[in-house]
């Protein structure tokens, strides 16, 4: 940052965005910790049932208790975490991949293909997303991978608008017609000289796109159409939890919480790019 | 009748032995007083397919078909026959005289007479109608109208569950009228002759009926209306007891069950059912096709484990058909499994299948389901099987089964009054509700037996035998005999019926 800049900001609100980043990227790297180890550090199996020690209150064996089969809970959410990160990385990753390339194709090709592109992107936003993500997987089937797809096909027009969107601008600046002067192809100036620099604001949305891509997931989970039992996954574990609200609330808990962290952890996070990246806020 | 009765009785004895007001309890003290009016609101899994009797095939019409319809005999809640709307008299084996009540009548007005009853069995048998309740009726060749008031029926053959066929689906009795008038339409406007009729019918809305002034029994019915609500959750609908919205629901959560049991304003209601719950075992193809695989995954389960995780106690592990509510076919001793995984395994090593041996487990997306998937899912694995789960909605499981389109699939039966409901259509080849694809000569030629023996205890001893045959081929996986768990606000009086059915002619609210 320089000094103008933080001029700018004002010595508060720069401490506070920091503050917050930092929060969210500790945040993040706890959710991203358990995943890796959690697992393989854990006394327990996550799968492996226990009926004599079924709905057990949090204890010395079970640090977060068990759920209805008598399956170690802690183990469970931090199995979980990997559906969370997989699922967000993977359609985030595909739906940036999908739509930054429509996107480019439509703002930098002729008014033919921008129409048509964008036009079909218009069509998967009408929906809201999360019917559109229901109706994917209710036809597809439930399976992780379905799930994936889903979620990168509700948040491929998003990538696409925003890449357009840049690219009308990026594509009349003097930098793109010396690289069109110099003779280079369109690839090159395409993927050479424009991306990069729109790049930045694609990045953020992707960060802010997967605290919401972990959220759908566990709604799909939830109903039932993504990670299929025995394997955990946050949604499957929250329903799970429903009809033992009473007799078992820790089942509900924990999941709950693990959600908050990881979708609050990516905000704050996907904020703190946004500081970065956006030169009006930045 | 039951719980008037028993309530008349205790008003009457109660003087009588001199008990002073406080030694009663509340409820016997209000109990003296059954009172007219009142809309009950009861919660229900789901919507019935059908109102119409003659195409009834789903559990969730047994919510209605106690209220809207009435039948010519009664099953009471202790299985036993009673007179209905006519008294039966077996002229003999083959022949029965039904004498119907006078001044019968349905909710539209039609007297409800001789030729009404032969209309609708008419009905019934026509195959054209292509009614479910044909089978049901079993060697029923004929009805006549022997007078104003009365029919007599020809059968074949003996049939011993017929007086229990009467008191069910098919001894229901139809407006021919309105029948005849709204053709296709009757299924979801019809008009029958039980305590109750129909008002409007919102699909996934709600149900409402209103109390029919002109039903025959003495004193009913008592409630003004009934408004059922299709509520799938479980969690929802008990909330809504709770809250007041609803005063009646079906199916409380077994993990619900122990915390409900000393709940103030709520009464929770058990009672062992007439069914079974059960997993079909696909024997068309492998895995299961091979008796000795199928046999290792009778030994691979532990009953006793679904029962307490699944069920929290609240019913007993099954090995058959014949449940306990059933004391003169029922036996107690019978438990050719227990959970043994090293003889599952020592079976697939007999059966010399490669292991561990994959299957898919067909279940709906309910919880109880899903829990109940992942515990035989554990316990299979540990026997030499691999399984996954498959989840279905609920409306294709029917489909599923009936294309045999899977491994082993979740079939559980709600029960009939005599065993011959429970057995015969399921366990004989080519059997109706028979979605496994077993066909022994043996068991079907027992079952055959079982349905014309006019004596108990012989019948008895054929349901063993069939008991023992159907272990021996294990094309299900018995596993357990629920309870019929429902609660209600504790204003209400009703009776409870083990086939998890409404009868609410007697029910009434405390003001």
């Amino acid at each position: 940052m320089t000094a103008s800049m933080r001029k700018r900001i004002g010595r508060r609100g720069l401490v506070a965005r920091n503050w917050r980043t930092l929060a969210g990227a500790v945040l993040v790297g706890a959710v991203v910790l358990g995943a890796l180890v959690g697992p393989a550090l854990l006394p327990h199996d996550p799968l492996k049932t226990d009926f004599l020690a079924t709905l057990a209150a949090p204890d010395g064996r079970f640090w977060l208790g068990t759920d209805e089969l008598g399956r170690d809970l802690l183990a469970r959410v931090a199995t979980g975490a990997r559906v969370s990160l997989l699922v967000g990385s993977l359609s985030v990753g595909l739906a940036l991949l999908l739509g930054t390339t429509i996107g480019l194709l439509a703002g930098y090709g002729g008014p033919i293909g921008d129409t048509l592109l964008m036009r079909a992107m218009d069509v998967l936003f009408a929906f809201p997303s999360i019917l559109l993500a229901l109706a994917i997987t209710a036809v597809l089937g439930p399976s992780l991978g379905n799930v994936i797809v889903a979620i990168a096909v509700v948040y491929t027009p998003v990538f696409a608008r925003l890449a357009r969107a840049q690219v009308l601008v990026v594509r009349e600046l003097a930098y793109v017609e010396a690289a069109r002067a110099m003779g280079f192809r369109h690839g090159q100036i395409l993927f050479g000289t424009i991306l990069p620099n729109v790049a930045g604001p694609l990045i953020v949305q992707g960060s802010l796109l997967f605290a919401s891509a972990i959220i759908t997931e566990t709604y799909l989970s939830f109903l039932g159409l993504g990670v299929q039992p025995p394997q955990p996954s946050w949604g499957s574990m929250l329903r799970d939890a429903i009809g033992f609200m009473e007799i078992a609330p820790w089942m509900a808990w924990y999941p709950g919480i693990a959600i908050f962290v990881a979708v609050l952890g990516f905000n704050l996070l996907g904020d703190g790019l946004l500081d970065r990246f956006d030169p009006r806020r930045a | 009748m039951i719980t008037r009765r028993t309530l008349l009785s205790t008003a009457a004895a109660a003087p009588a032995a001199g008990l002073v007001p406080n030694m009663l309890s509340r409820a016997h003290a209000q109990a003296q007083t059954p009172r007219r009016g009142g809309t009950l609101n009861v919660g229900v899994v789901s919507d019935p397919v059908t109102l119409d009797p003659a195409f009834m095939a789903s559990f969730f019409e047994v919510y209605v078909f106690g209220t809207l319809h009435d039948t010519l005999l009664r099953i009471t809640p202790d299985l036993q026959i009673e007179p209905g709307l006519a008294t039966m008299t077996a002229v003999s084996p083959t022949v029965m005289r039904f004498d119907l009540r006078p001044n019968l009548k349905f909710h539209d007005d039609t007297p409800l007479d001789a030729a009404a009853v032969k209309w609708n069995f008419d009905r019934i048998m026509n195959p054209a109608t292509a009614s479910l309740r044909r089978a049901d009726l079993g060697p029923l060749t004929s009805v006549e109208v022997t007078g104003p008031l009365q029919v007599t029926m020809t059968l074949s053959t003996p049939f011993a569950p017929f007086p229990h066929v009467m008191g069910a689906r098919a001894g229901a009795m139809v407006s021919p009228t309105a029948a005849q008038r709204l053709g296709a339409d009757f299924g979801t406007q019809t008009v029958g002759c039980g305590p109750f009729r129909l008002v409007r019918w919102t699909k996934n809305s709600e149900l409402v009926l209103e109390r029919f002034p002109g039903y025959w029994r003495p004193n009913q019915p008592l409630l003004d209306s009934i408004v059922y609500r299709p509520i799938p959750d479980e969690t929802v609908r008990l909330t809504n007891l709770r809250s007041g919205a609803l005063q009646l629901i079906d199916l409380v959560p077994p993990q619900a069950v122990a915390g409900l049991r000393g709940a103030a304003n709520i009464s929770l209601r058990e009672r062992p059912s007439i069914g079974w719950n059960a997993m079909s075992l696909n024997v068309t193809r492998a895995p299961f096709a091979d008796v000795k695989v199928r046999q290792a995954l009778m030994y691979a389960v532990d009953r006793d484990a679904i029962n307490r995780v699944v069920y929290f106690q609240t019913g007993t592990p099954a090995f058959g058909p014949i449940p306990p509510a059933f004391g003169w076919a029922h036996d107690a001793a019978f438990k050719p499994f227990s959970y043994d995984p090293a003889r599952a395994q020592a079976l697939l090593r007999e059966a010399g299948v490669s292991t561990p041996v994959p299957f898919s487990i067909t279940v709906t997306n309910s919880p109880l389901q899903i829990r109940l998937a992942q515990l035989i899912q554990a316990q299979a694995n540990q026997a030499g099987f691999r399984a996954e789960i498959r989840q279905i909605d609920a409306t294709s499981l029917i489909t599923v089964l009936r294309g045999k389109d899977f491994d082993i699939a979740w079939s559980p039966w709600s029960g009939r009054s005599d065993p011959d409901g429970n057995t015969f259509n399921m366990f004989t080849a080519g059997g109706p509700t028979n979605f496994t694809g077993y066909a022994s000569e043996k068991t079907t030629e027992l079952l055959r037996e079982a349905r014309v023996s006019s004596d108990q205890t012989r019948r008895a001893q054929l349901y063993r035998e069939v008991q023992q045959q159907l272990a021996a081929d294990a094309p299900l996986l018995f596993f357990q005999f629920d309870s019929i768990i429902q609660a209600s606000s504790s204003r209400l009086r009703w009776t409870q019926y083990p086939d998890g059915g409404f009868a609410l002619g007697d029910a009434w609210l405390e003001s």
